[in-house]
């Protein structure tokens, strides 16, 4: 039985199995390579038109300037103001003369993608022309860690935050060169979270520590906390994608923005 | 040669071991799909309790997800690799709603790729352990190697075959970790979801995930990489697990000190992670699978490339020295 059926069926199997996991083996280094010979280009093509955006007109004086990710770009507010325009909205009431704004904001964006957007030539003169520069970053660099395991959890803590501190010394130092005039701020980070999970918690509030500590070293770069405003009213200030603010959550943003600044 | 690894098998089949294997595996599939499913449906209760009864609509926050994405790709501002990963996810994502399939279904091929990702490091490495550690250990223990040795054949001859048994059940051991996880899980879920489309292919620049050149490939493509990876980490650890049952005349000592490789090489790497020597140790090299799921590197300067290479070397020193020392051992029982 053994000599005649099982052994040479093992043998077979094994056999067989083996090239499958040779080839399969192969295939992941193939894959994990792929691609590695093709050199990122940090510009991008230049022959990009200006955006379609009808609100704005680039090249023209605008005073407020939005940097940053989603949050900057205005994801979740139903009546798709924004902080910029909800800010301008509450100067109006006092007549003040900020009236124009860019926003080149991008939904997903990373501190390091920043960094790149905030070095390409084009957006260089958005960045002269501005009076006040919202910059709206972090919250990727830090939600990207919901995808570690808890061990490496803390670990990856700790680089994300050292590159994002890094990153964001980089934005402060690029700005200030082309800008040495404008007023910055930066909004700080809340968690959509609630009190599911206390070490996130504990995250935000060292990532908001972190940050301010470098907004504190510019003269004119105010740091807005939101982790307060959010914290006992997630149902009132989320969208109901549960990650974004819904309106009156970039209101309330806003006016955080707008007390502090005056 | 061949009688004498056809010998080898036949002895590793009389100790049951693999039905030992077996029953462990079937074990822990069973209990961690039950409780996958249950945890997945008290998501789904928990969801339809707050939001007062209404079914739980994940199309709808898919088809938002979407539209926020194509507006993304539709922005100027982003460069075009960024607009091509971007668009790799909105087809994953039409995959789901044209198919009708809630993303975050569990489903068979989910659940084996997982079970292998958490288990690559310490639970599947055991395995091995237990079908290898008494290899050569056990033939000492209980005096048989005297039978063993008194046949007309080099001992190289002798500890080959072993390997080559070995090697032939480790493979086997393999695949029964994927037919097992897949049928159990299945019987949970209901669901096989091989032919859902995945992203892979991440890759580090300097010190950045880059997603640019990820590409889109099926469920099924993907588990086979997975279990590709984890059968060469499984030989690694049965060569190094030979050496050990080799050095070692007993094989609770020889399982012993292999535990204790494996737990305090997570230790290791989990407090010394600032230490760069820790990085050419095998057990922090055993996650291959990490670098295909574009998690983060453990320690600075590890990719795919440098792991293999690195448990390759350990698993030919480690051949090498057991064949040294089984030649020159001297037979004194």
């Amino acid at each position: 039985m053994y000599k005649k059926v099982i052994w040479p069926l093992l043998l077979f199997i094994s056999m067989a199995l083996a090239v499958v996991f040779i080839y399969g083996f192969i295939a992941s280094v193939a894959v994990s390579k792929s691609g590695q010979s093709a050199p990122i280009d940090p510009q991008p093509e230049s022959s990009i038109n200006s955006p379609a955006d009808s609100d704005f007109i680039l090249g023209d004086a605008s005073e407020i300037l939005i940097l940053g990710d989603s949050i900057g770009f205005g994801v979740g507010d139903e009546e798709n103001l924004g902080i910029g325009k909800r800010y301008l909205n509450l100067m109006a009431e006092k007549e003040e003369d900020l009236k124009t704004i860019t926003n080149i904001s991008v939904p997903s964006y990373e501190s390091s993608e920043l960094v790149q957007l905030i070095k390409n030539a084009e957006n260089k003169a958005s960045i002269a022309k501005a009076r006040l520069i919202i910059i709206s970053i972090g919250g990727n660099d830090l939600n990207r860690l919901d995808y570690e395991d808890s061990v490496s959890l803390t670990l990856a803590f700790k680089e994300a935050l050292g590159i994002y501190k890094e990153n964001l010394a980089i934005i402060t130092q690029e700005i200030r060169a082309i800008n040495p005039g404008a007023q910055l701020a930066l909004i700080g980070l809340y968690n959509p979270y609630g009190k599911e999970d206390p070490e996130k918690n504990n995250f935000v509030l060292e990532w908001n520590y972190e940050t301010s500590l470098i907004t504190d070293s510019d003269v004119a770069f105010a740091y807005v906390p939101t982790y307060e405003l959010f914290k006992y009213h997630l149902n009132d200030y989320l969208s109901p994608d549960e990650f974004h603010p819904n309106s009156s959550g970039y209101q309330i943003i806003a006016e955080e923005l707008h007390r502090i600044l005056n | 040669m061949i009688s004498l690894t056809q010998n080898e098998i036949l002895k590793i089949l009389l100790k049951k071991k693999m039905l030992l294997i077996f029953m462990l595996l079937l074990i822990f599939v069973s209990l961690l799909s039950y409780g996958q499913k249950y945890s997945y449906d008290n998501t789904i209760k928990k969801f339809e309790a707050e939001s007062g009864g209404v079914a739980y609509d994940w199309k709808g926050l898919t088809t938002q997800r979407l539209n926020d994405l194509e507006e993304r790709s539709g922005n100027a501002f982003i460069p075009e690799e960024v607009r091509a990963s971007i668009d790799r996810e909105m087809q994953q994502l039409n995959y789901f709603i044209e198919n009708d399939i809630n993303p975050i279904t569990p489903t068979a091929s989910k659940f084996n790729v997982q079970f292998v990702e958490q288990g690559i490091t310490l639970f599947i490495p055991l395995l091995v352990v237990i079908l290898a550690a008494d290899l050569v250990s056990s033939e000492f223990s209980k005096k048989t190697i005297k039978i063993l040795l008194t046949r007309a054949v080099p001992r190289w001859k002798i500890l080959f075959s072993k390997f080559l048994a070995l090697l032939i059940m480790t493979t086997l051991l393999v695949f029964i970790i994927a037919v097992s996880s897949t049928l159990v899980s299945y019987l949970f879920f209901q669901q096989w979801g091989f032919s859902e489309p995945i992203v892979t292919g991440f890759r580090l620049v300097g010190d950045q995930l880059n997603s640019d050149s990820t590409i889109l490939i099926s469920r099924f493509q993907y588990t086979l990489l997975i279990y590709s990876l984890l059968w060469f980490v499984s030989i690694i650890m049965a060569s190094i697990t030979l050496m050990i049952s080799v050095l070692v005349d007993n094989s609770s000592s020889a399982i012993g000190i292999l535990m204790a490789a494996l737990i305090g090489g997570q230790f290791l790497q989990f407090f010394l992670s600032e230490w760069t020597v820790v990085k050419y140790f095998f057990v922090t090299n055993l996650d291959l699978t990490r670098y295909l799921t574009g998690s983060y590197q453990p320690i600075e300067g590890m990719s795919l490339n440098f792991s293999i290479l690195i448990l390759s070397a350990w698993a030919a020193v480690a051949l090498i020295i057991s064949f040294m020392v089984f030649n020159r051992k001297d037979v004194i029982v």
